[in-house]
């Protein structure tokens, strides 16, 4: 049965994951934390672009994770999560050291995201670049492209790795995109991490049932003891 | 067996009992084009010319059965065939739905149908290593290992018109999530029916 529906199926395109077996996160609602301190454009702009970009990897129809930002900015520092006082995962910090603490360019890399890559996910820090001086600053970025920026390092905080497709999102390059769109082949990656089942998540099923999630204590727990299989990806 | 699973069975073994309990039934297959498109892209000032699916064929097989000079009850089951989109291969996706239409012929020629349907798509892939870029470096990524289903709930509006005894066109409508306007998608299907 298996071979027959394999004859019968459509090559999707070419969308990855981070790692050689992520699993996602372990919920259906995911809320952003945002650090706005060190940003180099206001916390409003950063809102407002952030909440397209949620928007945009909140609409794929056979999907099922939806993700909000935390109404107040947050102080989390990435020490503080590292030395698990806080928990506010995923957490969105702007970097006015950018080159030195994720180890890239910061004249041409504007974010950089470090996530669990294999497993159930339980971490993600995007780093967005606020070097003084550097061209890759985000304070440099048009409306669009902060956006896509964006919504590209959040497919990393959910698992996706990049794509080969120029089109998507998930290319490695957001230079050609003037806005936060996701392709098919970044809605067939989303759907693949976080399949909706109506049957039993939905009208068909039962109306409670929620995938389980972990307590702030566990999280806590993973968080300390997932270290190497944490990567970067740009 | 899964909840999903169960009900799956359940709703296809109502389906057979349907059909066997009446007249016997006439059966059409439908050669259909077959493409998606989400609500948002409607109204939005945004460009979304890449996001749209490529369209597709479809192959379906509509058991009819009849209730009453002009009603009847349809169970098309269709799949979407496999199609060069442009892929590498690596991860693939069988889609097929099933319906549950009331039908009212409006005419001699023209039919009406109605009703909720699931839409079914199963991811695979055998895994394997990606080189990609990542910044200006590059970086290992990963296709993923083993398969993965999505069951939606949809709703199927069908439009027929009956041009010869055993050929008609038809024009589907398939709207997803529609209870959610973030998530709600339309699937447009145009085609033709032959009746056996």
């Amino acid at each position: 049965m298996k071979h027959l529906l394999w004859l019968l199926s459509t090559p999707a395109l070419a969308w990855t994951l981070i790692g050689p077996s992520t699993g996602g996160w372990d919920t259906r609602h995911l809320t952003v934390f945002v650090n706005p301190t060190n940003c180099s454009v206001s916390s409003d702009f950063l809102n407002a672009r952030l909440d397209a970009a949620l928007a945009a990897l909140n609409h794929v129809p056979t999907a099922d994770i939806t993700l909000t930002r935390y109404p107040d900015a947050v102080a989390t520092t990435p020490a503080d999560l590292s030395s698990g006082l806080s928990s506010d995962i995923p957490l969105i910090y702007c970097s006015t050291n950018f080159s030195a603490e994720t180890g890239t360019e910061g004249d041409s890399v504007p974010a950089s995201t470090m996530a669990t890559s294999d497993g159930t996910m339980s971490y993600a820090l995007l780093y967005l670049n606020s070097e003084s001086g550097k061209e890759a600053n985000i304070a440099n970025i048009d409306s669009g492209k902060f956006e896509a920026m964006l919504a590209h390092e959040l497919g990393h905080a959910l698992g996706l790795g990049h794509s080969s497709q120029s089109e998507a999102l998930m290319y490695f390059s957001i230079h050609y995109k003037p806005a936060a769109i996701l392709t098919q082949d970044d809605m067939d990656g989303l759907t693949y991490l976080y399949p909706r089942n109506e049957f039993v998540y939905g009208p068909m099923g039962c109306a409670n049932a929620q995938r389980p999630r972990g307590s702030s204590l566990w999280d806590l727990f993973r968080l300390l003891f997932t270290r190497s299989r944490i990567e970067w990806v740009r | 067996m899964g909840r999903g699973n169960r009900a799956t069975l359940c709703v296809i073994v109502l389906t057979v009992l349907a059909v066997r309990g009446h007249a016997r039934p006439r059966i059409s297959f439908d050669l259909l084009a077959n493409q998606s498109l989400l609500s948002e892209r409607a109204g939005s000032p945004e460009p979304f010319g890449s996001q749209v699916e490529k369209v597709h064929a479809m192959l379906r097989l509509r058991p009819r059965v009849s209730l009453g000079r002009r009603f009847e009850l349809q169970t098309p089951l269709g799949i979407v065939l496999p199609g060069n989109v442009g892929a590498d291969g690596n991860v693939l996706v069988f889609r097929s739905h099933l319906g549950f239409l009331l039908s009212r012929h409006l005419s001699q020629r023209w039919a009406l149908g109605l009703g909720p349907g699931i839409e079914w798509r199963n991811y695979f892939s055998s895994g394997g290593a990606v080189e990609l870029r990542n910044g200006i470096t590059t970086k290992t990524f990963y296709t993923p290992s083993g398969s993965q289903a999505v069951v939606l709930l949809v709703v199927c509006a069908s439009v027929e018109w009956f041009w010869r005894e055993r050929i008609s066109f038809a024009s589907d409508l398939f709207v997803e999530n529609i209870g959610n306007p973030q998530r709600r998608s339309f699937a447009f299907a145009l085609g033709m029916g032959f009746h056996i």
